[in-house]
């Protein structure tokens, strides 16, 4: 290695979830990163851990690959059960399941931009790592003071230290506020108990109303002071010269999600239609603009590649076709096998990661009918949905939506007010954070109108949360939704009543993909690749900060294992029950 | 490090047994910490390991087991004492089935026979007489929650075999078994209680 470039390695991605490591080279003239890998290191199998099994008890079993956004796994794998079963829920029982799923995305907003990256901004990290930030941040006033309550923009670094900062205090506070509404509805959080093919096993009753309205006003009114404090912070950001950090060319992925408690009704060959009368609009977006809001048509273009990865090719394809007809190819999900290959770790021009690379194909030919990396997230649903035109709130370059007013005791701002996300120019550090705070107004916006539903149902007589189907033998089934971290997606082939091949692309995937099968780094590397290095210390002492606060913006999430490693050598356990090491 | 450890407290059905990730076929040959120190194992301190199980172990059971472990580091209280598969029973004493909310409308024999209805869940899939649990009648977070409160079916997410059959399917009936026992034995109970209500009050 010359002495211009300086390799970091960050084995494990710290804070939130241990199982994703991040390798870049810096180059010390430039202060600037020139490559970059991310790998994921390890496998649990839970594809082969379905097989055979009952297709419904996947919506039980597939959240439990993750406990910090567990919910938009419950909605993807019941909406591909209830697709394969034919059994639509009535429209209270979606309203039901709705205010389940935006609940979590409201605890998961909170912990995203203050618990797990807003610490990367803190005092404790700026004024030691970038000091001449927290000198100007020291001098700058916080143009949102009177909503806030924060003066200066370092009374806001200091709030986001960790275990002593105010916001971050408070934001423990609203997470479990969060996870409180989820289990109203839910009987539990994380992974909720009561989504079932045809509804919502919940008996509902005024108290659950009533007291779900009490939680969201409080949700409602932190809102109104949590975004100002965001923008406060990432416009002093930008300020201070940071738009290039984890920059890279607006490729996005949406898949849409909020039903549309009308409208769905779980049968693929109208799912084009009810998918778009979601409030959070399904889109692929390829150089900003968006290029299809067809989920049917972003189904079809999916496609998973392993050339870099910990497994071994697969047969196929055996599922030729969707229900529309339309041809699906051996890499989409429906016909991917899950074959898991262990190999030398750090192989950077081999396989070097147990995450596979979820790739878009334009194959409608919109733009140039080629293979596409796109970035999953908060930003690329507020970019899709803000584009799409398709829910009132889109204006075509926004996001424009009011919040209710709401009095609640220890919160400052009680009026009405309005808020309007702008589509950034390009997806980077800051903006990905800014997408995350504004998707958390979003969503209490969303689920004020959605409980305005759900009392309206129930004033109309419309009581049914479930409703009985049969089961039959054979069939597909597809679930596409959002998860605070992006596009998730669960694919179900069900055989004589069983569970055939079942397959998860999560959020991360999407986002920690290595090398894809042309070469084209995925998400991460290429956000990291082209960041500055912003470290005040010597390169010798650089320790991969700024390529850190560029893969913490999109909030990595790798879940947790317990398969025991002792360095390289795995703890396994032989069938006479004794431990030996392998 | 388990060498050095005054007390083990596995949090989760997956550190305690294996949970999801061991489910069949269990590729990846995960094991719980149970099994991995084994069952006789006991810490510097004399603990045993023990299990705050649950999928997820409920944020107010787990803070009350480490609170008793560092209680009885410290000589403060005697070593909680712990069902066959390390479970402390002043959490999991109980099985969900005994102490849910919804099981007096079991004792007067009424069903929910469509998600939704307020009754006991017990045709509709409910593992509740085989699975130990307190979280129906703790709730899960401040009053609100808790799975057969709620109206969905128990999974037995706290127990050793989760998420292996008798638990699922989980829409599954559990098995009739432990419910005709309970049934038998309940009757002769009724008529115990009946009797003693004909005789002279003794307070």
């Amino acid at each position: 290695m010359s002495e211009k470039i300086r390799e970091i390695l960050i084995e494990p991605m710290t804070r939130i979830e241990g199982h994703l490591g991040i390798h870049a080279e810096a180059d010390v003239e430039a202060r600037k990163y020139v490559e970059a890998h991310s790998f994921g290191t390890m496998f649990r199998g839970f594809e082969l851990i379905l097989k055979g099994r009952e297709p419904a008890d996947a919506i039980w079993i597939t959240p439990r690959i993750c406990g910090v956004c567990p919910t938009p796994h419950t909605v993807a794998s019941t909406e591909a059960v209830e697709m394969a079963y034919a059994a639509p829920p009535p429209p209270l029982g979606m309203a039901l399941r709705n205010l389940v799923y935006e609940s979590e995305q409201l605890y998961d907003a909170v912990l995203g931009c203050m618990i797990l990256e807003g610490p990367d901004y803190s005092q404790s990290i700026v004024e030691k790592l970038n000091p001449d930030w927290w000198k100007e941040a020291r001098a700058s006033k916080a143009e949102g003071a009177d909503l806030h309550g924060f003066s200066k923009v370092s009374d806001i670094m200091e709030a986001l230290n960790p275990l002593s900062g105010q916001l971050w205090l408070r934001a423990l506070e609203l997470e479990k506020l969060g996870g409180k509404m989820t289990a109203l509805f839910g009987g539990k959080h994380p992974h909720v108990q009561t989504y079932v093919p045809g509804g919502i096993a919940k008996t509902v009753t005024a108290t659950d109303l009533e007291m779900f309205a009490g939680m969201l006003s409080k949700h409602i009114a932190f809102t109104k002071e949590f975004v100002p404090v965001f923008d406060d912070l990432l416009n002093f950001l930008v300020e201070m010269g940071y738009e290039e950090g984890g920059a890279r060319a607006p490729n996005m992925v949406s898949y849409g999600g909020y039903e549309d408690v009308e409208a769905y009704d779980a049968k693929y060959e109208n799912m084009s239609g009810w998918a778009e009368k979601r409030k959070v609009t399904p889109g692929i977006v390829i150089n900003g603009e968006l290029i299809t809001t067809d989920l049917v048509e972003i189904n079809v273009g999916v496609r998973e590649y392993v050339q870099h990865s910990y497994y071994d090719e697969w047969e196929g394809p055996e599922v030729r076709m969707d229900p529309l007809m339309n041809m699906l190819v051996r890499e989409h999900p429906w016909n991917k096998e899950t074959v898991p290959r262990p190999g030398p770790a750090k192989a950077w021009s081999g396989k070097y990661s147990w995450c596979a690379a979820p790739r878009w194909h334009d194959w409608k030919n919109r733009l140039d009918g080629g293979i596409h990396v796109v970035e999953a997230g908060p930003i690329s649903r507020m970019w899709a949905t803000a584009k799409g035109g398709k829910v009132p709130e889109s204006t075509g370059t926004s996001l424009q939506f009011a919040l209710p007013r709401a009095a609640v005791v220890g919160f400052r701002v009680q009026d009405e007010t309005g808020l309007e996300w702008k589509v950034p120019a390009k997806p980077n550090t800051l903006e990905r954070i800014r997408a995350r705070a504004y998707f958390h107004a979003y969503s209490a916006h969303v689920a004020y109108g959605e409980l305005l539903g759900a009392l309206e149902l129930v004033k109309g007589g419309k009581a049914e949360v479930w409703k009985k189907y049969d089961r039959p033998r054979d069939g597909l089934g597809v679930g596409m939704t959002e998860a605070m971290r992006g596009a998730v997606g669960h694919w179900l082939v069900m055989r004589n009543g069983r569970i055939h091949r079942y397959q998860v692309i999560t959020p991360s995937t999407w986002n920690v993909s290595p090398r894809g099968p042309e070469g084209r780094p995925g998400p991460y590397e290429e956000s990291i690749i082209g960041t500055p290095v912003t470290e005040a210390t010597p390169p010798e002492q650089w320790n991969g900060l700024d390529a850190v606060r560029a893969v913490r913006s999109c909030d990595p999430c790798l879940a947790c294992s317990i398969a025991v490693y002792i360095g390289d050598r795995v703890v396994k356990r032989d069938i006479d029950q004794r431990i030996r090491l392998k | 490090m388990a060498d050095r450890a005054a007390a083990v407290v596995a949090a989760g059905t997956c550190a305690c047994y294996g949970g999801v990730v061991a489910g069949v076929p269990n590729p990846t040959g995960a094991t719980g910490v149970l099994d991995f120190l084994s069952r006789g194992w006991k810490s510097s301190l004399g603990l045993p390991v023990i299990c705050a199980a649950g999928c997820p172990v409920n944020g107010q059971n787990l803070s009350e087991i480490l609170t008793h472990a560092v209680l009885t580091a410290r000589g403060l209280l005697p070593i909680p004492e712990l069902d066959e598969h390390h479970r402390p029973t002043f959490i999991y004493g109980a099985k969900v089935h005994e102490t849910c909310p919804r099981a007096g409308f079991f004792a007067l024999g009424v069903n929910s026979e469509e998600f939704g209805e307020p009754y006991c869940m017990g045709l509709m899939g409910c593992k509740g007489p085989i699975v130990h649990c307190n979280v129906p009648y703790r709730s899960w977070i401040d009053g609100a929650g808790g799975c057969t409160t709620v109206g969905s079916p128990c999974i037995g997410c706290t127990d050793p075999g989760f998420p292996d059959p008798p638990l699922s399917p989980f829409l599954a009936k559990a098995p009739a078994g432990p419910y005709i026992r309970d049934w038998i034995v309940a009757i002769f109970r009724h008529i115990g209680a009946g009797l003693t209500r004909l005789t002279r009050r003794r307070l």
